[in-house]
C-alpha cells in the first residue's frame, strides 16, 4: 500500500493572472494529521479543491491515496470525506434525508455512527436543514463527512459556527474515528490551539508557496524566543549567529527569535554580562504569525 | 449511467416548476374546446387575413384545437418552460454553493449531469403529454369530434423543448448565475425564431415545425425536422458535457 495518503508534484493553479499555488511540493503521510497554515489568500482551499476533484491543476499532478487526482475520477472520493470551509446544504432536506442522500451516493456508510453523531450534538434529523442554525449545519456537515468512514478525511476550516462544547466533541469523535479506522485527515485551521493539539504535522503555506513542513513536537522544540538584556553594550556580531532569524529591541535588551541551535545560541550570549537571560516557549500561534512575518519579510527583500 | 438519489433530489428541487406548467397547461388546454362556441360568435367582428384565418377555424374544430394548441399555447410555454428548468440545472447548484458538495460526492461529473438532464426532459415530456392528453379528452367530453391524430404533434414538440432544454442547460454550465444562463438561452432562442419571420423560411424555425402542421395536413411525420432538432439538442449537450467536465468549482 502507498506510504502516502496525498502526494503532490509542482503543483500550480492559476485563475486568470492571480496564481494560487505556485510549484507545491506536498507529502501528508497515511494515518497522520496534517495541518496546512496559511493567511488567508495562501493557497489552502485551491489545493483542497484539486485534492477532492473539484478544479484541476493548471500543471503538476496530484495523487490521493493512490490515484491521480481528476475531475472525473469517482474512485478516490469513495474514499474521502470533505468538509467545505462554507459547506452549504439542500436546505428543502431533513437532516435524516440527507443522511440518506449521502449514504446512498458511497459504496460504504456507517449508519450507526452517523446517528450516533446525530445524538451526540442534538441534530433534529426531522426538522429541514433550512431552519438550522449555522452551529446545527456546521454539526451536520462534519457529520456526514464521516458517514463513509473516509480513509482521508480534508476538513476546511471544520466547526466554524460550533460552540466550544461541540467543537470540543467533534473533534473527541473525529479523533475517535481516525483511531479506529486508520484515517489520515488533512486539516486547515486558524483555530491554532487546536491545531497544535490535533496535529502532528503542519505544513506553512504562503501565497501558493510552501515554507516549511514540521512536526509539530519539533517544532515547539526548535523554535524558541530568548529575551536577553546586557550589562552595557553588547558587541557588534553578537547577533550574527546561525538560528537566530529576528532581533527586536525590547525595552533596554533584545526578543530574538531563534529557529534552530538554540542552546548554541543561549550559551553564546551568556559569554557577555547581562542582566536577564531567559528562554521563551513559543505556541503554534506565535510560530505561525512568526512564519508569515518572515515569509512576508523575505518576499519585500 | 443515471445516479437514481440524484434523479430523485432533482424531481423533488423543481417539482414546483412542473406542477406549475401542468397546472397552466392543463388550465390552457381543456378550456379550449369549452371556448369553441362563445369564441365563435366573434368572428364578424374581425375583417382581412385575419378574419378570413379567424373564421377558418371557427369552422372547424380540430383546425381550431390544432392552431390554438400547438400553434400558439403549447410550443409557447414549452419554450419558456425549457429555459426555467435547464437555465437551473447547475447554474442553480453553483449559485447556492452546493455545487462543491454534491461534485466531491464520488459521482462523475457525466453521471450528474445526465441525471439532472434525464430527470429533467422527463418529467417537462410528462407534463406536457398529460396536458395535451387531457385537452383531447376535454374536446371528446365537450362533444366535440377530435382524431386521435392531434396526439402525434407531440412528437415534433417533444424535440424543440429538448432542443431548447439542452440549450438552456448547456448555458446553466457555462454561467455561474442561472439568471445570465436563462438570458442567453432566451437570446439564442429568439435568434432561432429569425427564420421564421422571413417569408419561404420558415420551414427553418425550430418554432414553425412546433406548430406541426405537416401532421395535421397529412403532409408527413416531419421526421426530418425531428431528427435535425435532436440531432442539435445533442450537440448542445455534449458542449454543456465538455464546460462541465473542465469547470473549477
Amino acid at each position: 500500500m502507498h506510504d502516502l495518503a496525498i502526494q503532490t508534484s509542482n503543483l500550480t493553479k492559476r485563475y486568470g493572472h492571480s496564481t494560487a499555488l505556485q510549484g507545491l511540493n506536498l507529502e501528508v503521510p497515511r494515518e497522520s494529521i496534517f495541518a496546512l497554515l496559511g493567511p488567508n489568500g495562501a493557497g489552502k482551499t485551491s489545493l483542497f479543491k484539486i485534492l477532492t476533484g473539484l478544479a484541476s491543476p493548471t500543471s503538476g499532478e496530484a495523487r490521493v491515496l493512490g490515484y491521480q487526482v481528476s475531475t472525473n475520477e469517482t474512485a478516490f472520493r469513495a474514499k474521502i470525506g470533505y468538509v467545505a470551509e462554507n459547506p452549504v446544504l439542500y436546505g428543502y432536506y431533513t437532516a435524516r434525508e440527507m443522511a440518506n442522500f449521502c449514504a446512498s451516493l458511497y459504496p460504504r456508510w456507517n449508519p450507526r455512527l452517523v446517528d450516533s453523531a446525530f445524538k451526540q450534538f442534538s441534530i433534529p434529523v426531522d426538522k429541514k436543514i433550512k431552519e438550522f442554525s449555522h452551529g446545527q449545519k456546521s454539526a451536520l456537515t462534519l457529520t456526514l463527512a464521516l458517514g463513509p468512514e473516509p480513509e482521508l478525511l480534508i476538513l476546511d476550516e471544520p466547526g466554524a459556527g460550533l460552540d466550544p462544547i461541540k467543537r470540543r466533541d467533534y473533534f473527541k469523535l473525529l479523533m475517535e474515528q481516525v483511531v479506529a479506522l486508520g484515517s489520515t485527515v488533512l486539516l486547515s485551521s486558524h483555530t491554532l490551539h487546536e491545531v497544535e493539539r490535533l496535529a502532528d504535522r503542519v505544513a506553512f503555506l504562503s501565497r501558493g508557496r510552501l515554507v516549511a513542513v514540521k512536526d509539530v513536537a519539533d517544532l515547539k522544540t526548535a523554535e524558541k524566543r530568548i529575551r536577553v538584556v546586557f550589562q552595557g553594550r553588547p558587541p557588534e556580531d553578537v547577533f550574527k549567529q546561525t538560528g537566530i532569524a529576528r532581533v527586536e529591541p525590547e525595552g533596554s535588551g533584545y526578543l530574538l527569535t531563534v529557529t534552530e541551535n538554540v542552546h548554541e545560541v543561549l550559551e553564546k550570549l551568556s559569554q557577555y554580562p547581562h542582566f536577564a537571560l531567559e528562554i521563551i516557549d513559543l505556541d503554534l500561534e506565535d510560530i505561525f504569525i512568526e512564519y508569515t512575518r518572515r515569509e512576508g519579510a523575505d518576499r519585500n527583500g | 449511467m443515471v445516479n437514481g438519489a440524484v434523479l430523485k433530489k432533482e424531481l423533488r428541487e423543481t417539482a414546483w416548476k412542473h406542477a406549475l406548467a401542468l397546472v397552466l397547461l392543463s388550465v390552457l388546454g381543456i378550456t379550449l374546446p369549452f371556448v369553441f362556441e362563445w369564441m365563435g360568435k366573434f368572428q364578424v367582428d374581425i375583417g382581412g387575413a385575419l378574419g378570413e384565418t379567424y373564421r377558418r377555424q371557427m369552422s372547424d374544430f380540430t383546425l381550431y384545437m390544432w392552431a390554438n394548441w400547438y400553434s400558439k399555447n403549447l410550443y409557447q410555454i414549452l419554450v419558456i418552460y425549457a429555459v426555467v428548468v435547464g437555465m437551473a440545472q447547475l447554474a442553480g447548484e453553483t449559485g447556492r454553493n452546493t455545487a462543491g458538495f454534491l461534485f466531491s460526492k464520488p459521482l462523475g461529473r457525466e453521471t450528474i449531469y445526465r441525471s439532472k438532464f434525464i430527470a429533467g426532459a422527463a418529467a417537462m415530456l410528462t407534463v406536457m403529454t398529460v396536458a395535451t392528453t387531457l385537452t383531447y379528452l376535454a374536446a371528446l367530453t365537450a362533444g366535440k369530434g377530435l382524431p386521435a391524430l392531434f396526439m402525434a404533434g407531440l412528437v415534433v414538440n417533444a424535440a424543440g423543448l429538448l432542443l431548447i432544454y439542452s440549450l438552456a442547460l448547456m448555458f446553466s454550465v457555462i454561467f455561474d448565475d442561472q439568471l445570465k444562463a436563462g438570458a442567453a438561452a432566451c437570446g439564442v432562442a429568439l435568434v432561432l425564431s429569425i427564420p421564421g419571420w422571413i417569408p419561404g423560411y420558415g420551414m427553418y424555425s425550430v418554432y414553425r415545425q412546433m406548430h406541426a402542421w405537416p401532421v395535421y395536413t397529412g403532409d408527413g411525420f416531419q421526421l426530418g425536422a425531428i431528427v435535425i432538432m435532436t440531432l442539435v439538442a445533442w450537440i448542445f449537450y455534449r458542449i454543456g458535457l465538455s464546460q462541465l467536465l473542465k469547470k473549477d468549482f
